[in-house]
Formats: structure tokens, sequence, C-alpha cells
């Protein structure tokens, strides 16, 4: 068989749309339709974010005096992922990099930074002619997303994000795994603010020294011109990528000097034999702001097996068929999911936080806030009724 | 985008959006549901949105976000098995049949089958619509090609594309 034989068999094969499914959909945008000629107030968010509460906030380096009077109000949006108020900050943020007014809107870069690792984004447009503030506040605190309508204020004045890609020094930048935004308003009339964080990282891509960012946020041009990629080869460098266009950019030069060399990495590789896998923590990052822990897991079949004994063989469909049958995940997920940053003494370094970022059969990512001053020993320790488990923890340090 | 807009897209993704949640729920049932919550919540994250001509992945996503979180409240544990190893099961003693086969994919080798071999869609763009890096997505269509060879006793014959 090869791929235009499957290709035909699946044409001839595969059910037509069901009348409740074309149903279903037909409904459901009706009444989205229905619902914005009577619009009601509700919220805009840029893109999803990790609800994530954090507990104390540690920080790897001391902080600078020059900086130290400087308030970053990008943590104010990006709690979840570096605490509120790291002290480091002042060695890895600059503020008030570009500002530029396109359309009547004004256009500000305030504050952004690299650890090392992430890229951090914060910018403003202000609109012209607008006597309203867009923040949005429950209990006198500033919340995400603003109203429908003050977003599309931006579109009258055809300036704002316009693609998915931006460009480092030229070079075309991808939206990688785990990178993400908020949008919020503020008490300024008129004002729409942006937080961004890209995981440079997971697409292998380090900076050093003086970079220009450009970032899609000016004149929207005519996307036809670049959209579908596909068809315009043109706007294609070799590698397939969307060569930086000449509009429709905002550029600003951010320094990040040897921010790289400051990120201080271990593989411990201490290889732990549980019950349901082998496990060692391959990786822990530590940078000004963050800290990265990547764990390597290797399921023991023997668990596997007796998990499916207790279990039965895998996800079913609702007549009981199994759909995907178990695998090592399913067996260590809860150890994972138990599994907190604690020192040698068992102490949790961020009380309740788990840093769970995602696992898999064979690996984990964990994220915590910077750890100010490393403990001798560091774990990845099971914590139940709040006492941790060292003898079923894996050593991060 | 306005709402008429909103509508006139989705419903020319309509049987990809079916193809693409039957290959994940395999259930008509399921499917409906999954496309009322995903059409919901996109319109509400409408803003998200960046340019028109990442509607497709965008709201592909979207989906692809909702049948996986109807799949893990089926069972209420985690779903995707993130292993690239093809499942070591016996080839079956009579071939199977087309559909049956499909039907013993892992789900998430079954939406690779979907989109690629039935939908035509790239790598690139399978890679767009589930947040996967393409390295992953071309191993799970590797995976699922060769388990599909198994259990319709048919062996695959790569081409270049």
């Amino acid at each position: 068989m090869n791929q235009k034989e499957l290709q035909k068999r699946l044409s001839q094969a595969m059910p037509e749309v069901p009348q409740s499914f074309h149903a279903a959909m037909q409904q459901t945008l009706d009444e989205i339709v229905q619902q914005e000629k009577a619009p009601q107030a509700g919220r805009a968010l840029l893109r999803p974010r990790r609800a994530l509460a954090l507990g104390l906030i540690l920080a790897l380096l001391l902080a600078t005096a020059a900086f130290a009077a400087y308030r970053w109000s990008i943590f104010d949006s990006l709690s979840f992922l570096t605490g509120s108020n790291p002290v480091n900050a002042g060695q890895v943020m600059q503020a008030h990099l570009a500002q530029t007014t396109v359309n009547g809107v004004e256009i500000a870069i305030t504050e952004a930074g690299y650890d090392g690792r992430i890229l951090l984004l914060r910018y403003s447009y202000r609109l012209p002619g607008v006597d309203r503030a867009f923040g949005i506040y429950e209990n006198g605190r500033l919340t995400e997303g603003i109203l429908p309508e003050d977003a599309a204020l931006l579109d009258q004045y055809n300036v704002g994000w316009w693609t998915d890609h931006f460009w480092i020094d030229g070079q075309n930048m991808e939206m990688f795994a785990g990178s993400g935004g908020i949008t919020t308003g503020s008490d300024v009339p008129g004002e729409i603010i942006v937080t961004e964080y890209w995981r440079l990282d997971a697409g292998n891509v380090q900076l050093k020294g003086s970079v220009d960012i450009s970032l899609p946020i000016g004149q929207k041009p005519d996307t036809s011109k670049y959209f579908p990629l596909y068809e315009h080869p043109e706007w294609r460098d070799e590698n397939g990528n969307f060569k930086m266009p000449d509009e429709g950019l905002v550029t600003f030069t951010l320094d990040v000097g040897d921010m790289l060399d400051r990120v201080v990495t271990l593989h411990p590789n201490q290889p732990v034999e549980l019950s349901e896998a082998t496990v060692q923590v391959s990786e822990a990052a530590f940078s000004p702001l963050m800290t990265y822990i990547t764990l390597q897991l290797e399921g023991n079949p023997r668990a596997l097996a007796d998990f499916k004994t207790l279990h039965g063989e895998g996800w079913t469909d609702e007549q009981g068929n199994v759909i995907m049958p178990y695998s090592a995940m399913d067996v260590h997920g809860g150890w994972v999911n138990s599994l907190r940053l604690v020192d040698g003494n068992g102490t949790e370094l961020f009380p309740g936080y788990s840093g769970i970022n995602g696992w898999g059969d064979s690996w984990a990512e964990f994220l915590y806030p910077c750890v100010e001053s490393l403990p001798d020993a560091l774990w990845l320790a099971p914590v139940e009724n709040g006492a941790a488990n060292l003898s079923r923890a894996v050593r991060v340090r | 985008m306005d709402a008429i807009t909103f509508q006139r897209e989705a419903l020319q993704l309509e049987k990809l959006m079916y193809h693409v949640s039957w290959s994940l729920l395999r259930s008509n049932e399921d499917c409906a549901d999954a496309v009322q919550e995903a059409l919901t919540h996109a319109w509400q994250k409408r803003h998200t949105l960046r340019s028109m001509d990442k509607f497709k992945p965008w709201l592909m996503r979207i989906l692809v976000n909702e049948c996986n979180d109807m799949l893990r409240k089926r069972k209420r544990r985690s779903f995707f098995a993130l292993g690239e190893a093809v499942d070591a099961v016996a080839a079956p003693e009579q071939p199977l049949e087309l559909m049956e086969a499909i039907g013993q994919l892992r789900p998430e080798w079954r939406m690779m089958i979907v989109l690629h071999y039935l939908e035509g869609c790239s790598v690139q763009e399978i890679s767009a619509m589930t947040g996967l890096p393409q390295g992953t997505v071309k191993s799970r269509l590797k995976s699922a090609r060769q388990r599909l060879g198994v259990l319709l006793s048919d062996e695959w014959e790569e081409e270049s594309r």
C-alpha cells in the first residue's frame, strides 16, 4: 500500500458528515451571530495562560542597586511564571526600548528581557481621542482581557499584530511550544497592554549581546501579499521560513549581554529505581529569573502490566472498547504530579506549588521561579499530607 | 472578525472538523458536543487570532484541545501518551478492514492518518493545528503507518512527496 492507495481507501471508507454534527455546528454559529446582534459585555483574552498560584519567591542572584527602585509591571501579568516581584529583574529586564506613532496610535515597547532561555516582552498601544480606560477590575485588581469592542477600536486604525511571526536580527521566529501572552487594559484612557513570553529554548534559539527584535505590531499591511506563504515563494527563505518584510514592524534593540553564561546548568543524571519507573533529572537550569528542571523516566514494564491487571487494558469509549492502551505515563503520572522541590531536609522551596509543566511516557518538565541561593541538596520529592518522602525522591542537586 | 465572517470561515471547515473530532472521539454524539464547545470557545477567544490566514490551524487547534479534554474527562485521567514507539501488539490472524484497523490505532495516531492521508495536510500544517513539534508529527505518522501496515497485513511502500 502506498500513499495514494491509502488516501483513496480512506476517502471511500470515512463516514460522511452526519446530520447531527452539521446541525450542532450550524446551531452554535447561528447563536453566535444572534448574540453579536445583541452584544453582552464579555472579555477577550489574547491567549490562554496557566492559572497557577505561586508561593514564596526566592532569587538566585542579588539585584543591582541601579534598578532596585524601578517597578517592573510586566511581572504583574507573569507572576504565574516568575513570581510577582523577582529580585533579579533589574539584571534581566530593560525599560523604555522604543516608541513610535502609527496612524495616530502610540506604540511603545515598554519592557523586555531575556534570561538565557525565555524572552519576555511588554508593549502598549495608546489610541488617540479615547477618554475612557480599558482596564477591567475585580475587587480593585486589574484582570486579564479587554472588552471586544475596545479591542476592535485598534482595528479602526489598521494597527496591531498581523502575523504569528517575529524576527530577531532578521531571522524568522515562530511561536515555540510553551509560549503565550496576555492582553490587559489599564487605568490610562485608550491604553492596551500586551505581555508575551516566548520559549526561545524550545526552538533552540540562544541570544547573545545586542539583538534587533522586530515585532509585527505596526501598520497592518495587505497580508494577501504574503499569505498563504506557500503561494508566495518570494517571501520564503531557503528553509521555507517567512522572510522579514519591510513594513508593518516595530523594531527595537535589546542588549542581552552574557545572560546565557549566567544560567547555571546541572546534569545530575542520578537514576533512582522506583516501582513505577527508573527516573533521573537530566537537566536543571537556574537562570536569574526562573528554574527549569527536566526529568527522564523509563517505565517499568512489570508495573505497567500490574496497572493493566488492576485498571484494564486502556482508555475505552462509551461502549467499553479500548481506544488507547495504557502506557507508562498512566503508571507514573500520580508520582510525577505529587513532586515538589525540596531541600535536603524535605522543606519545600515553593510550598504547595507543583511546578509541573507537562509530562509523557519518558519525560516531565517542571518550572519554578528562581532560587535565591542553591541549597547543598535539592530534590524533587513526592509530598503527601505536608511531608516529603525522600525515599521516593529524585536528586536535582 | 465579525460573527458572519466567523460563521462563513468555520462552515468551510466543517468536513475537516468532523474528521478530526471523529478520529479522536469515534462517537458522533461526542463529535457534535466537541464542535459546539470548540466553536463557542473560539468565538470567545477570537482576539487570539492575529491574522485570518491562520484561521484554519487556530480553529483546529481549539477543536483538538476540546476533544482531548473530553477524552480526559471520560476517565478523569491524563490522556496523551507521548512515547513514539509502535505498540507491541501482534498482527491479527486475518487482515482487518481499513476502518477496523484505523479504529485500533491510538487516537493521536488516528488523527495523524486522517489529517495527512485523508485531508492532505502537510507535516507543517498538522504541527500548527495540533501544537506538536514537526518531529513529533513525523514520528507519529511513521508509527501510525507501521501499525496500520501490521493490522492490514499490507506492507507500506514509501514514496517521495
